[in-house]
């Protein structure tokens, strides 16, 4: 029943606001990365963000993909669940989506100081925001025969924007950003670095299996409640954020630590 | 059959109790963290698979439906005569009044202590069992929790705010601190755990089963702080909230130093050993 | 039934106490935050003894929570007004802090209680007067001293689709609306990873007074970003014709100026502090 009280906070709180992750999963993913970082990469970053850490960064797209000059980025976002990544899951062509987004940045910061600073600044906030919403299970376009609508209790609610906090929530409301990632970051060396190996490709056709996972475990009658779901999937959410910080951090070191 | 109604009869009630809310609860884990020796922090977070007590702090809520939480549906209340003495088990489940018949959060803490000191326990029990003791210490330290048999009529309080109707019990398990503090879980520690050595000890001094009675006196007089059916308007709620954020955040820093004690006392054979009664 | 009665409580409760903040209870909150970050050890153990070993933090907004209890303070008004052309502060906002400063200065001569008082308002009123809500600028050149920039009108808020006190705004909505999520120890760290010696400086140089020009200055800036949105053409996009509307754009360019201010009233906050309570 505390969990209603929960839901319905939410619900009032979370209308109008449609983040991948939320901000809490966004900040997370920026504190668990930043804890990698290396020394020099970190501070080669921050002389570029004004001394600010790229938390303060995490959901920055969010807030300006509807206006211009930044409308363009409104497509980055999300994937898509083909192989190609050319053509959407119902066949149609695709715009740029968040995996080409990350590669091409990559490419183009080969060597970050030869280019203008507020080039180097925007990528730093495209990348620290891309590589969360890549992990995120619902940023990849899935076909439109799987469920977009869920019930918990009697409130209806988008599969997209149970992602985007209501997941997280069920069990880490309350908790910050910062406690968030001391709890999630507790891998040894050996695995980060496994977790870290491989490219933006392979990390999204893994991304896929994931997204897949939580969205068949979504209840045939789609009703959704802690015992039929949430408690199923926090360990998918937990995971994904977790591994999006150690690449954001893998990525961000490979351009910056030079 | 009586077994079968007692259980529906106590899982009313505990679904209609007020328990700290989720932000609190974890702001209570994170002082007890900050609280625990070195050896206690690691015994802890091999049990919890490299976590913290914080992440766990409303498991056994979150997971109330499970087999290894369904029977701590019950471990919600404690039900106090009114000589402030706690009420024995037996008889409260006998009780007519269901608030009172499924306060047994006394045995189920006492039950898990005595389980986890006995030392007999495997790595999952041993997990499942200090969540217990996390978590209901936490709520025995919320005075809603608090069910005095002479004074059944107050947990009805209410008053009205903006014309609408609100439960007094609902306040203090929320907005006891969130009328004041917005505080997440680590600001909890930076604001609250900064006690003395000295305050520490005693606030942690004397027993488990002295804690509590101990705090009877004072969560009785909370519950007079509100004459029900009062109607505030702005300034006059903020006053009201002024004289009880004192009383509820130090309630939530006594709840850390003391589960931090507890944990320390099972944890660390260094550290000073805590009695159940 | 019962829960959603409660969760309108909280939602109802946490909305009428925050109503009034500049900032907010975690704006307020992340300026002493940060501040406190970089207190001198010998200031902040100094600052700490006289508030009951709390941190400054404890008592960002007790001002603001306790205001009803004492008449003078109710009456105490938080909008600091400004000559549009000058940038010179006028009037009693401005003198109170002046005897604010003046009273922690002598501190060792205060009696307990009213340290902690003074404390408590300087915490406070410090962040205030960083906030553009809480700046008023008057033309006086003419006959008449005319208030040019208020924030006492409404707004149309593009990205909540709906209507806001600008005012308003500025006390917690920018904040709450961009970082919902945020507590203030995730604003300092945002905002105060690696700041440069060389920001702190420029910052913090010269005299209190000096920096309130400054908040002046950049305040008239952000009333001319909301000068330059254009009135609602239609009626579509906004309830009332009569509204400027804070598109998603200028809200960030907000948020911008509001972590900036955040930042630099907590520097500032610090320095005062430590000149006071360093020894």
């Amino acid at each position: 029943m505390k969990r209603t009280i929960l839901s319905l906070l939410l619900t009032v709180i979370a209308t109008g606001t449609l983040w991948a992750w939320g901000g809490q999963g966004h900040s997370t993913v920026a504190y668990i990365a930043e804890k990698h970082l290396t020394p020099r990469a970190k501070a080669n970053i921050e002389s570029y963000l004004n001394g600010r850490s790229i938390v303060y960064y995490a959901a920055w797209m969010d807030f300006n993909r509807t206006d211009p000059p930044m409308d363009v980025t409104r497509d980055w976002h999300v994937d898509y669940w083909t192989d190609d990544m050319r053509t959407d899951a119902n066949g149609n062509p695709a715009p740029p989506c968040s995996v080409s987004q990350i590669k091409r940045i990559v490419s183009e910061m080969g060597d970050f100081r030869t280019l203008s600073d507020s080039l180097v600044t925007i990528n730093i906030k495209y990348l620290t925001h891309l590589v969360g919403d890549m992990h995120c299970p619902v940023h990849i376009d899935f076909p439109t025969s799987r469920p977009m609508k869920v019930k918990e209790g009697k409130t209806t609610i988008k599969v997209h924007k149970m992602w985007d906090g209501r997941v997280l929530d069920s069990k880490h409301n309350g908790l910050s950003p910062q406690q968030m990632a001391i709890e999630l970051d507790r891998y040894s060396a050996t695995e980060i670095a496994a977790f870290q190996s491989g490219t933006p490709d392979d990390w999204h056709n893994e991304c896929l299996e994931y997204s897949k996972r939580a969205i068949d475990m979504i209840p045939a009658n789609n009703q959704v409640s802690y015992e039929t779901y949430f408690n199923k999937v926090i360990d998918i959410a937990e995971n994904r954020i977790t591994l999006a910080g150690y690449r954001l951090a893998a990525i961000l070191n490979s351009i910056f630590d030079k | 059959m009586k077994k079968f109604i007692i259980i529906i009869a106590a899982l009313c009630c505990s679904l209609s109790a007020s328990a700290w809310s989720r932000h609190i609860h974890s702001g209570i884990a994170a002082i007890a963290h900050d609280n625990l020796t070195d050896e206690a922090k690691k015994s802890i977070t091999e049990l919890l698979d490299g976590k913290s007590i914080v992440y766990y702090a409303q498991h056994i809520y979150d997971y109330a439906d499970n087999e290894a939480y369904k029977h701590t549906k019950v471990w919600r209340n404690i039900a106090f005569t009114d000589k402030n003495k706690i009420l024995k088990a037996k008889k409260a489940a006998k009780h007519e009044h269901k608030a009172i018949s499924s306060a047994l959060a006394y045995e189920g803490l006492v039950s898990s202590l005595t389980a986890l000191q006995s030392g007999k326990l495997t790595k999952e029990q041993t997990r499942d069992n200090m969540l217990c003791v996390i978590t209901i210490l936490s709520d025995l330290h919320c005075p809603t929790h608090y069910v005095f048999t002479d004074n059944l009529e107050k947990r009805k309080s209410y008053y009205h705010y903006n014309d609408k109707k609100y439960s007094y019990m609902g306040y203090w398990e929320s907005n006891s601190i969130r009328g004041t503090f917005n505080w997440k879980t680590n600001e909890f520690v930076h604001q609250l755990s900064r006690k003395t050595p000295e305050q520490i000890a005693q606030i942690t001094e004397g027993s488990v089963t002295d804690w509590i009675t101990g705090n009877a006196p004072l969560y009785r007089s909370v519950y007079d702080l509100l004459d029900t059916g009062t109607r505030f308007d702005g300034k006059s709620l903020r006053l009201w909230q002024n004289k009880i954020y004192p009383i509820s955040t130090e309630q939530v820093a006594v709840a850390g130093y003391r589960i931090a004690a507890v944990l320390n006392s099972l944890f660390d054979s260094n550290a000073p050993q805590v009695k159940i009664k | 039934m019962k829960r959603l009665i409660i969760t309108l409580t909280a939602i109802l409760t946490i909305a009428a106490t925050t109503e009034s903040f500049a900032w907010g209870r975690d704006g307020h909150a992340a300026i002493a935050y940060i501040a406190e970050r970089h207190l001198t050890p010998k200031a902040k153990e100094n600052i700490e003894k006289c508030i009951d070993g709390r941190s400054i933090v404890y008592y960002a907004s007790w001002l603001d929570n306790h205001r009803a209890e004492h008449k003078s303070w109710g009456r105490l008004s938080h909008v600091c007004h400004y000559d549009i052309h000058s940038f010179e502060a006028i009037g009693r906002p401005h003198q109170y802090m002046k005897s604010t400063i003046n009273k922690l200065k002598n501190y060792r001569e205060l009696p307990d209680s009213a340290l902690k008082v003074t404390i408590y308002h300087f915490v406070h009123s410090f962040g205030d007067y960083h906030c553009p809500g809480h700046v008023a600028l008057y033309d006086r050149t003419g006959e008449k001293t005319k208030r040019v920039h208020t924030s006492s009108y409404d707004c149309y808020l593009a990205t909540k689709k709906s209507r806001w006190n600008y005012h308003k705004l500025w006390d917690a909505g920018i904040i709450q609306i961009l970082h919902p999520d945020w507590g203030y120890m995730d604003w300092g760290h945002a905002l105060d990873s690696s700041i440069s010696q060389e920001y702190i400086d420029r910052v913090t140089a010269g005299t209190w007074e000096d920096w309130l020009q400054d908040v002046a200055k950049t305040t008239h800036t952000v009333y001319n970003i909301f000068n330059r949105v254009p009135k609602v053409e239609n009626e579509k996009d906004a309830p009332d014709k009569d509204l400027s509307v804070v598109s998603g754009q200028t809200l960030n360019e907000y948020g911008e100026y509001a972590a900036e201010q955040l930042l630099n009233a907590g520097l500032r906050m610090a320095k005062i502090i430590n000149e006071i309570f360093g020894e």
